[in-house]
């Protein structure tokens, strides 16, 4: 029966693709998918949020390449006929699977020199990688042109803060003399107590340059209170007197000592408790704190977490651990060289960057992965693992190599940005690209044929109908 | 391996139907795209069941969240202009419910006033209340003047003591009125013009009854006709007053002694009438004119009093509001040692820096903000200020263009990204169709996109700044299926010519 479907080239093309294709793009995908689930475990709702836009994308373009791309090539050569024979093959590119066949020989040759070599200089990132700066300061990202950004900057050196900290206190009455005068000591001596803090505005500040610098006898903190404008009173106590606010204006400073400063502050606190009231520490800054500290720390963990997931569902797939392990040993070995390339360029982390553990496991995957399955699709035709390493080398090398070089092309925008973040990490996904490529076409070839021993190969005759 | 079979089949068997199905598919999936919001609050950053965020979150509901700065910078800033500059800026803003509070010179010069308004509409009313007492009470007298001139068998004197004594406390709370108004100096220029007319109107009213008297050489000519004068001194103030705010705490003062005056005046009046008494008969006939000349002298007071308390109702004019002159400003915001008060510490800087802090409302989210910063540039635009130089800034500023720069960057970026694929995929790919992988790539943004809409999974800044991520992930798999495809078919027509 399915002769008169497969009967033309292009059908039969079809058939191929889909049978031998469908399944490796398949394990890629879901391989991809699981590395970026480890992004879902990110204490950042953005971060979860790309790692599902990503995770969408890769599935949506799966299916439209299935569904669109393959039936209008189809359409294309069955209706159409093709008289394009002639063009297949130009002698440039004869040349040029020459030159990768022998690579890929000389690879095989040296395959031991390679894998030292490879596992030496990861294991060297990895290990410089460890005390990588980390860059938080959103206004070291963006164009430093920016008139936005000079403004803000003066505005720090007229005012002497554009940052704040909030010291909320709560109460049933804060307006009574006890705790107001808990509210003025705090307000004076954190001045004096910390060298961040550049000035402390509350309801004392305020209520004393009203009040020639006195604070008000027991009763009259009502009448002070009515006399101050609304507008001003508001944003230090609320209407019904049980909330009121310090604001702390500081130094503009990076995440790491704000972090500092606001541990130390929670402890000074400590000390320095008032009996009737509740203190809270908060503010955007502490949010951002707490962002940059979560994107930031928890890198290791999630590419480490991308990985085993991947190799559950490799496991799964395959019932096979070398086999599950093998498209995973490039990714460690990708993570080792990008950490040693950013220590190298001298690039720190930034929130971005610190996604990239995901997309290494994202891209890298795909690569291992369809190039694995060629090997061993290959190897079950009955080729021995060289010729099956030249024919995978070859054959998905290139395909490899296209999909490498227009991702790299894509990228390569990100680098002419005037943001710093973009361009680095336009930079970094160019490396890690390149990295990926490297370790595909130049390491595993070694890896598959140092492993081949361990995985078992079932020989079997082509099934196709010619 | 069944089933791979069975789709080739529906592919080869349904290629032009699949393709129509597929572009449907993603034609309803990016219908989605509407629903795509931008996400790019608080909630981007930190989950919002953390304590962090609901810390925040509660700051933010009763404190307001963040502030624009509006920065003036020059020398003498504080100015009527500079001021009505900012109050139009001010006025503007009032519309929009994202902004928490606006504190600014503004706020606390017309806290000020506010204050001292207060205090002179208490001081007025009270004035009210008087002049409509005195008003009363002359009248009652004048008529029981009147009717006591005709009524010949009444010998004595009506009890116009009693009533000069009522008078006297109606005196003294119009007294306490001025000193009221004394302690509060705002902004009454036509409220007060159209006092003191009013007052100027009641003296030359009793002037000119005076001036009738005097035919009849009475002394009470005199005394009425000093009265009429302290009334006009009066009202002359008063209108100086209006003129001259700066100076309206001495006024209340001469006000007051000229009231006293006029109390005076009465009291002695009374005495001396006490002593007409016993030439009752003779001076019945002045008696009846003084009579009259008190009943409209105290219908005048009820009109004056009538007016003025209308004036305050529905006038506006009585609004507290910025001065006008530098020099009721000056008296306002300097104390005594000529120093700025201190209240002005937050805002005024360095008498060379004002500021003007404007605070949204907590939890606002970004295209508000920037809507606003976009309508206070506007502002500055349409107002240009000559004296002073004027910056907008603060973190909602600051991040605003961020954005901004990076939407457009974004573009330009998503352009070139594009053109590199296509010159990579021409140079690289050497396939017929092959830019094929990246028109089918792209139509693949469009449904994630639109998926991502029908999800409510929104864009952030992350997922905007690495979208050319997305799509060079996406070609890989569109490059695999048509490499394999076209190497498949190569491979038949090679075998075929072998």
């Amino acid at each position: 029966m399915k002769n008169k479907f497969f009967t033309s080239q292009s059908g039969k093309s079809v058939l191929r693709t889909v049978t031998k294709m469908v399944p490796a793009v398949m394990t890629a995908l879901i391989a991809t998918a699981l590395g970026f689930i480890s992004l879902y475990t990110s204490p950042v709702p953005m971060i979860q949020d790309f790692g599902k836009m990503l995770t969408l994308g890769m599935i949506v373009s799966f299916f439209v390449g299935l569904f669109l791309l393959i039936p209008i090539l189809y359409t294309r050569d069955h209706f159409f006929g093709s008289k394009r024979k002639k063009e297949s093959k130009s002698k440039k590119e004869g040349k040029a699977d020459r030159y990768l066949d022998k690579l890929t020989k000389i690879l095989i040759k040296l395959r031991w020199l390679i894998i030292t070599l490879a596992i030496i200089t990861a294991a060297l990132g990895i290990w410089v990688d460890t005390d990588a700066g980390v860059e938080t300061d959103v206004e070291n990202f963006m164009p430093q042109d920016d008139p936005a950004l000079a403004d803000i900057h003066k505005l720090r050196d007229i005012i002497g803060t554009t940052d704040q900290v909030s010291l909320v206190y709560k109460g049933e009455d804060v307006v009574n003399p006890e705790i107001m005068r808990w509210v003025d000591d705090v307000s004076e001596s954190l001045d004096e107590e910390f060298a961040e803090v550049v000035d402390t505005k509350s309801i004392t500040t305020a209520v004393k340059q009203m009040n020639d610098g006195e604070l008000p006898e027991n009763g009259e903190w009502l009448t002070h209170l009515e006399d101050m404008p609304e507008e001003q009173a508001k944003l230090l106590i609320n209407e019904e007197h049980t909330q009121g606010v310090i604001n702390i204006g500081i130094k503009h400073m990076e995440s790491e000592p704000l972090q500092a400063f606001l541990n130390d502050l929670e402890v000074y606190l400590e000390k320095n408790e008032a009996a009737d009231v509740e203190t809270t520490i908060t503010g955007k800054s502490v949010l951002d704190v707490e962002m940059i500290s979560a994107l930031t720390s928890g890198r290791y963990q999630m590419t480490l977490l991308g990985m085993g997931l991947v190799f559950l569902g490799l496991l799964l797939i395959y019932r096979h651990p070398v086999k599950a392990f093998i498209p995973l040993i490039p990714i460690i070995l990708i993570v080792g060289w990008s950490g040693a390339a950013m220590y190298f360029l001298g690039i720190d982390y930034t929130p971005l960057t610190a996604t990239l553990g995901a997309l290494i496991i994202g891209i890298g995957t795909e690569f291992t992965v369809l190039i694995m399955e060629r090997y061993y699709e290959e190897r079950k035709k009955g080729n021995d693992s060289e010729a099956a390493i030249r024919i995978s080398n070859q054959k998905i090398g290139k395909a490899i190599f296209t999909s490498a070089l227009t991702t790299i092309g894509g990228f390569s925008a990100l680098l002419i940005s005037d943001f710093v973040i973009l361009s680095n990490f336009g930079l970094m996904t160019l490396i890690n690209i390149s990295l990926a490529l490297f370790s595909t076409v130049i390491v595993m070839p070694a890896i598959l044929i140092i492993l081949d021993r361990f995985v078992k190969i079932k020989v079997k005759k082509e099934v196709q109908v010619g | 391996m069944k089933f791979l079979q069975k789709l080739s089949k529906l592919l080869i068997n349904h290629p032009m139907r699949i393709i129509f199905i597929a572009l449907l598919v993603i034609l309803l999936l990016g219908v989605g795209a509407r629903n795509v919001n931008m996400a790019t609050g608080n909630e981007t950053l930190v989950s919002t069941d953390t304590d962090v965020y609901q810390d925040n979150k509660k700051l933010e509901e009763e404190f307001g969240g963040e502030s624009i700065t509006v920065l003036y910078e020059g020398e003498d800033l504080l100015t009527p202009d500079n001021l009505n500059h900012m109050k139009g800026l001010e006025d503007q803003l009032e519309q929009n419910n994202a902004i928490f509070s606006i504190f600014s010179p503004v706020t606390l010069v017309e806290n000020m006033s506010t204050k001292q308004q207060e205090n002179y509409q208490e001081g007025l009313i009270d004035i009210i209340d008087g002049l409509d007492e005195m008003g009363t009470k002359l009248k009652e007298s004048g008529e029981k003047l009147t009717e006591n001139s005709r009524d010949d068998s009444q010998t004595k004197l009506p009890d116009i003591e009693s009533k000069m004594a009522e008078l006297d406390e109606a005196f003294a709370k119009m007294t306490s009125g001025q000193e009221k108004l004394k302690s509060g100096t705002g902004q009454l220029k036509t409220g007060l013009a159209e006092y003191g007319k009013q007052t100027q109107e009641v003296g030359e009213n009793l002037h000119k009854m005076s001036q009738e008297m005097n035919a009849a050489q009475n002394p009470q000519a005199r005394q009425l006709e000093q009265l009429g004068e302290q009334l006009m001194q009066l009202s002359q103030k008063m209108m100086q007053t209006s003129e001259k705010s700066a100076s309206l705490t001495q006024i209340p003062d001469r006000t007051i002694n000229g009231l006293n005056n006029m109390e005076q005046g009465l009291n002695q009046q009374i005495g001396e009438l006490q002593n007409f008494q016993a030439e009752q008969e003779q001076q019945l006939e002045e008696l009846a004119k003084l009579g009259d000349g008190l009943t409209e002298m105290g219908d005048n007071l009820i009109y004056i009093s009538k007016n003025m308390e209308e004036m305050i109702a529905y006038s506006d004019t009585m609004k507290a509001g910025l001065p006008e002159k530098q020099s009721t400003l000056d008296h306002m915001i300097y104390n005594d040692d000529n120093q700025l008060r201190s209240s002005f510490e937050e805002i005024v800087i360095d008498d060379k820096y004002m500021l003007m802090i404007i605070k949204f409302e907590g939890n606002v989210d970004d295209v508000t903000k920037s809507g606003t910063v976009a309508a206070i540039n506007n502002y500055m635009k349409e107002n240009p200020n000559d004296h002073a130089e004027i910056m907008v800034s603060g973190k909602p500023v600051l991040d605003d263009s961020i954005r901004t720069s990076m939407k457009e960057s974004m573009q330009k970026m998503m352009m070139l990204s594009v053109a590199f694929m296509i010159i990579v995929l021409s140079v690289v790919f050497k396939v017929s169709w092959r830019l094929l992988p990246l028109v089918v790539i792209l139509v693949a943004v469009v449904g994630t996109v639109g998926l991502m809409g029908w999800l409510n999974i929104p864009i952030t800044m992350v997922s905007m700044a690495v979208f050319p991520i997305l799509i060079g992930l996406g070609i890989d798999y569109a490059i695999q299926f048509h490499s394999r495809y076209t190497e498949e078919l190569r491979e038949g027509e090679d075998s075929y010519e072998e």
